[in-house]
This record gives C-alpha cells, sequence and structure tokens, in this order.
C-alpha cells in the first residue's frame, strides 16, 4: 500500500504541470469510479434531470417530426396571412401555431429554426469533444516537445476573443452551416483539449497503464482504449455543458447576422426577422425565444443533473 | 556454465543497477542485482518493504523508465538478447510474450471502468492482431477458467471481483500470451490464508504445464517454502544472499536473512504486528549507507567490527550455488 503512495506522489511531483489547467477533479475523478449504469439510475432518481430529459425529448421530436409530417408545399410565402395570431389559442388564423411575417406557418418555421440549431449544436460538440480530447491526450501522453507544441495551439486558438473571431470567419467565409460549426467549434476544442489533457497527465502514471505497458501494450492502444475509458464520464459530462451553451451561440451569430443566412434558418434568425414586427405581433418573437430558452434551460438541467449523478 | 544449464536459462540479469532521482541525489533501489533463471525454475525475492524488490521487478520488465526510475547500468537478457539495449518497440514486443508480469495491487492493476474481459483481450489482441474480437473474447473466458475464475465474469468490472479472484484474473493477463518468464509481485500478500493457498497451488498447476520460469516477489517465508526453488535476499536494494531454498532455511550464510526466518511468524505469535519487528532497528533506505555494510546497524554478529563499518561486502561464493555478502558468513548461525 505505502509503495503505491510513494509512486503517486513522486509522479505528481514528476509530472511538469506547466500550463494551468483545468482540474479533473470534480467531474473527472469521481466520475472514472462509477459504472454507466450506477450513474443511469442516480440520473433516473433526480426528478429535475428526469423532467428536463422529457422535455428535451419533446422539443427534438417536435424539431425533426413536424418538417416531415407537414405537407409539402405547406412551407410557402403566403402574403395575405402575414402574422396571424396562433388558431390553437383562438387567434384567428388558419395555422395552429400563427405565422410568420411571410404569411408562412410559424410552427414549422420554428421547427426548422430548431432542427439547425440543435444540429449546429450537436456537430460542434461531438467535433470539439473528439477533436480537442485526443489533441489534448496526445499532447500529455507524449509530452515533452508535442505537450508543448499542442498547448501553444490551444493557447493561440484561445488569444483571439470567440465571436470576433467568429465574426471575421463568417464575413471571409460566407455563413454556411459548416462555417458556422467551424467557426464554434475553435473555442470548444481549447476547453476539451484542456480537459483531456488534465485527465490524461493525471492518469498516464496510474498503475493500470504501467500493467497495460507490461504486457505489451503499444501507447495509442493505451490511448484509445484505456485513456479514453477513464475520460469518458468526465468528456460526456462537459459536452453536456457545452451543448446549451453552443445553441445559444449559434442562435446569437444568427441573431446579429453573423450566423446562418436565409433561406436557411435558425432560431436567432427567425428572432431577428420577427422582432421588427414586434409591434404588430409579438408572438412569433416569443414563440421562437420561448422554445430557444426552453432547449437550453433543459439542456442545461441536463447536464448539471448528469454531473451530479456522476459524482455520485 | 554447463551446457545442460545453459540450453535450459531463460533469462540472465548482469550488474543491474536502478536508481531513482530525489531531491538529495540519485537513490538507488537496486544495486548490482545478477542471476539466471532456468525454465521451469522458481526464484523468490525476499526482503522488507522499501528493498526494492517491486523497483527490481519492474526493470526485469524494462519498465523501469516507465515508473519513473532509471536503469544505470546491467543487462537483462532473454535467449542472449538484452532488453534494456533494445529499442522501446522491440522491447515493447517482449513485454508479455516472452517476459510478463502480475502486479502487486490487482485493484489498481485493472482500468476500473473497464471490463475485466475487454482488459483480458486487449492484453491477447496486443501481441496477436490478427485475432478477431470473437476470438479474443474466447480466449479471454478460456484463460479465465483455467485460472478458476467463471468465464462469466468476463463483463464484470474491477470493483466487482473479490481481491482473490481479481488476482487470478492478473494471473491470466500475464499467462495470457504464453510467456516464458512470469514476474508475479506479491500475488498473495493482501489474499487471506485459504485463498493463498488456491494461489500457489495454481501457480504450481501453470508451472508444471508452461515450464515458464517464474520469479515471485515476497516478503513471506510461508510461499518461499511452498513454492520456490532458489532465493535472492535483498537488503536496501542489495543482494545480501543467493541460494537454493534448503540452503536459506538449513544453512543461511546471512545474519539478515537468518533474522529473517527467526522473525517469521509461528504458530503462537499474536498475528496483526509486524512480522520483522524481531529484527531490532529500522530498514535502511537504499543508499543511506554510504560506505560499509548496510545491515550493519542492526546485526547481531557485527559486534561493532571495524571492517563491517568501512568494506562494502562483495558477494562471493560461500558454499555451493550459494553466495552471501557477509565479511563473517562463517559466524551465521540459523
Ligand atoms: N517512484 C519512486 N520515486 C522515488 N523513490 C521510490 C519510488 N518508488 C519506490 N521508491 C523507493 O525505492 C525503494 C524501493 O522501493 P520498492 O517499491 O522497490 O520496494 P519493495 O521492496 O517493493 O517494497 P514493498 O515490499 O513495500 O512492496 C524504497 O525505498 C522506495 O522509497
Ligand atoms: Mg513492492
Amino acid at each position: 500500500m505505502s509503495e503505491r503512495d510513494e509512486f503517486g506522489d513522486a509522479h505528481l511531483a514528476d509530472a511538469d504541470f506547466s500550463a494551468p489547467d483545468l482540474a479533473p477533479g470534480e467531474i473527472g475523478n469521481a466520475a472514472s469510479s462509477s459504472s454507466g449504469r450506477s450513474v443511469a439510475r442516480a440520473f433516473l432518481r433526480d426528478p429535475v434531470g428526469v423532467a428536463a430529459a422529457v422535455i428535451f425529448v419533446l422539443i427534438l421530436l417536435y424539431a425533426i417530426l413536424v418538417p416531415l409530417l407537414v405537407p409539402a408545399g405547406a412551407g410557402i410565402v403566403n402574403i395575405t396571412s402575414r402574422l396571424k395570431g396562433p388558431s390553437l389559442f383562438g387567434g384567428g388564423g388558419h395555422s395552429l401555431l400563427g405565422t410568420d411575417h411571410l404569411g408562412r406557418p410559424l410552427g414549422l418555421t420554428v421547427a426548422e429554426g430548431l432542427r439547425t440549431s440543435l444540429e449546429v449544436g450537436l456537430a460542434v460538440v461531438v467535433i470539439t469533444a473528439c477533436v480537442g480530447w485526443l489533441l489534448g491526450a496526445v499532447g500529455a501522453y507524449i509530452g515533452g516537445r508535442v505537450d508543448s507544441l499542442v498547448g501553444r495551439l490551444m493557447d493561440t486558438m484561445n488569444v483571439f476573443p470567440g465571436l470576433l473571431l467568429a465574426l471575421a470567419i463568417v464575413s471571409a467565409l460566407g455563413g454556411g452551416e459548416l462555417t458556422i460549426i467551424l467557426v464554434l467549434s475553435i473555442e470548444g476544442i481549447v476547453i476539451f483539449g484542456r480537459l483531456g489533457r488534465s485527465i490524461t497527465l493525471t492518469s498516464k502514471h496510474a498503475e493500470y497503464v504501467l500493467a497495460a505497458k507490461a504486457f505489451g501494450a503499444s501507447p495509442i492502444r493505451i490511448l484509445l482504449g484505456h485513456l479514453r475509458l477513464t475520460s469518458a464520464a468526465a468528456v460526456i459530462a462537459l459536452a453536456l455543458v457545452q451543448l446549451p451553451q453552443v445553441v445559444l451561440l449559434e442562435a446569437s451569430l444568427s441573431y446579429v447576422g453573423f450566423g446562418i443566412q436565409p433561406p436557411n434558418t435558425s432560431i436567432g434568425l427567425i428572432v431577428a426577422e420577427e422582432q421588427d414586427f414586434i409591434s404588430i405581433q409579438a408572438w412569433p418573437v416569443l414563440f421562437a425565444g420561448g422554445c430557444l430558452a426552453l432547449t437550453c434551460v433543459s439542456l442545461a438541467l441536463i447536464g448539471l443533473s448528469v454531473r451530479r449523478a456522476l459524482r455520485s | 556454465m554447463s551446457v545442460v544449464a545453459a540450453a535450459t536459462e531463460v533469462m540472465r540479469v548482469r550488474d543491474l543497477v536502478v536508481e531513482y532521482s530525489s531531491r538529495d541525489g540519485p537513490l538507488r533501489a537496486v544495486d548490482g542485482a545478477s542471476f539466471e533463471l532456468a525454465a521451469g525454475e522458481t526464484l523468490g525475492i525476499v526482503g522488507e518493504s522499501g528493498s526494492g524488490k517491486t523497483t527490481l521487478a519492474m526493470a526485469l520488465m524494462g519498465l523501469a523508465e516507465a515508473s519513473g526510475a532509471k536503469v544505470r547500468s546491467g543487462s537483462v537478457t532473454f535467449d542472449g538478447v538484452d532488453m534494456l539495449a533494445l529499442p522501446s518497440r522491440r522491447r515493447r514486443g517482449l513485454r508479455g510474450k516472452v517476459v510478463a508480469m502480475s502486479f502487486q495491487d490487482p485493484m489498481t492493476s485493472f482500468n476500473p471502468v473497464w471490463t475485466v474481459g475487454s482488459q483480458l483481450m486487449e492484453t491477447i489482441r496486443a501481441h496477436d492482431r490478427q485475432a478477431t474480437r470473437a476470438e479474443a473474447l474466447d480466449r479471454a473466458r478460456n484463460l479465465l477458467e483455467r485460472v478458476g475464475v467463471p468465464a462469466e465474469h468476463v463483463g464484470l468490472l474491477p470493483e466487482q471481483l473479490s481481491g482473490g479472484m481479481l488476482q487470478r484474473a492478473m494471473i491470466a493477463v500475464a499467462i495470457a500470451n504464453q510467456p516464458r518468464v512470469i514476474i508475479a509481485d506479491e500475488p498473495v500478500t493482501a489474499l487471506d490464508v485459504t485463498v493463498q493457498a488456491q494461489i500457489l497451488q495454481l501457480f504450481r498447476e501453470l508451472l508444471a504445464s508452461t515450464g515458464a520460469g517464474l520469479i515471485i516477489v515476497t516478503h513471506d517465508f510461508g510461499v518461499v517454502a511452498e513454492l520456490v526453488d532458489r532465493v535472492l535476499v535483498m537488503y536496501a536494494g542489495k543482494t545480501v544472499e543467493l541460494a537454493d531454498v534448503n540452503s536459506i532455511f538449513h544453512t543461511p550464510h546471512h545474519p539478515y536473512t537468518a533474522a529473517l526466518l527467526r522473525s517469521r511468524p509461528k504458530l503462537e505469535v499474536t498475528i496483526g504486528r509486524s512480522r520483522l519487528a524481531a529484527i531490532p532497528g529500522a530498514p535502511a533506505g537504499p543508499g543511506e549507507v554510504s560506505a560499509g555494510c548496510p545491515f550493519r546497524s542492526r546485526c547481531q554478529i557485527s559486534h561493532g567490527r571495524d571492517i563491517c563499518a568501512t568494506d562494502d561486502p562483495p558477494l562471493v561464493e560461500v558454499g555451493k550455488g550459494q553466495l552471501s555478502a557477509c565479511h563473517f558468513w562463517k559466524e551465521v548461525t540459523p
């Protein structure tokens, strides 16, 4: 026992934490000791998390199903029935959720906008989690010059204020969905990179890594086997925290006109377009904004609840 | 060296020196280990806690650097190939395949978030890239059964297995690729007596069926008596005695060996107390003693003689196949 403690201490002292890093503590360490099933059980015991998950699934179904189920041609511009209130609440129009400023059914427009926003959010989080973790982990595992190279790369990526960089890239490349995903990924890669680095720095000296070396495992297998699994819980927890933030960031970009461009749409764009008519009809802004808020709040609550479950 | 011995020798260690770096300069945890191991032979490495047993075992695996130490000099040869002189990629090819190790603490030697079966499959596929997942799984189940773990346990996490089961799984990892030398670091220390007996029996069966050489690290002379052919006694990083098991028990030629034997717990001794409490004084750490014999302050036969304080006794042949590092080995009584 004592021998293991010496090992641990010695290696902590050995490891050169040259850059201040995100502590793996909180989520990282606790997470690695519990199995997936017990985390799921702890999550299901938390009513807030479950309610948030239900709400998010409903939003997801709405965003995916409505554009598929609405008959073709329902989304065409119809100037004669612009800005009608929702018939659902007796607003006088023909559309269940009212119409937008071009007379299209709002229920459909918002669903499409939500789908874009969620698509961008998920793509960004998946890309940043994979690329960022891999960069940080590889750097930390190899150490030395590779580590400082990765560190410098990340510092460079981090120098530019996110929004400013986004504006520059979008004005240079134009605002396609792929550009937005790229823009929003830059900051995330740094965040996940730091997490990957700090977890790898502490677990690369773990006895199970030494044991893996003792049976002849290659560095690649150790990274993609042991260290990937050791990081998984913390990366998932961070991804859940990142997702609503990315969705919100994309909405802000699109809102100020540097995000998704028409004819494509996103929630931020819808709010921007409809707010010109807010004195005539406030409903479209309220509905679109409400959907965005609900999405982000439910995602944030899921994230919190999963983190709590991982810690339990 | 006779022709016969040369034919069956599977491992040869020469003048191995391993150091840790510390604030007060290098810390010599292994100071000149030399021995050879024949196929099917069991070598026991005994010594108090901190005497450098694990450090030696790691160095024998070519893992000194990976565990924070440094090999200063010496060689570890398998089939005429010095592992320590190989580039890391070829060293990796020997690990697990030619020489494998089961670690001191199975609880920390398995990744807690990965199933035991997957980790065993990883071991198999480290040396057999051609093996499909299904084949590897099949072999993993067979290996588990071979060491007495129910094959259904492949899907369990380490925390779901008992200490004894995990130790067996650890042995399965070690034998997965039919190595010619197995190094077992304290394989039974943490286990209760019945499980200890089972694990020792398992080792006996494995050795009989595979013909592998075994290096077993222990501070339990019970284990030595049960399993071991030859014993290497370590003190403060130095080999103080190397002899076959009968000589060790009946004619020890180093006062430390004799003291260890005397401090063995007898049945009537209360358990729970340190087994080595009977040796007066605290064990010297590696490098703590600059000149002279490292054991002299606790030695019962030195009587403060000058040579013990000035000259570090060399390891010399004192009987047939028996080496001792004591100026006054003739005075040692069992
Ligand atoms: N990573 C390390 N850095 C510095 N010194 C170390 C390190 N690991 C071990 N040591 C020192 O090296 C010496 C030998 O340690 P080692 O673990 O090899 O002993 P051991 O014989 O295996 O002991 P035990 O019976 O407790 O397992 C000890 O004095 C220990 O303090
Ligand atoms: Mg040890």
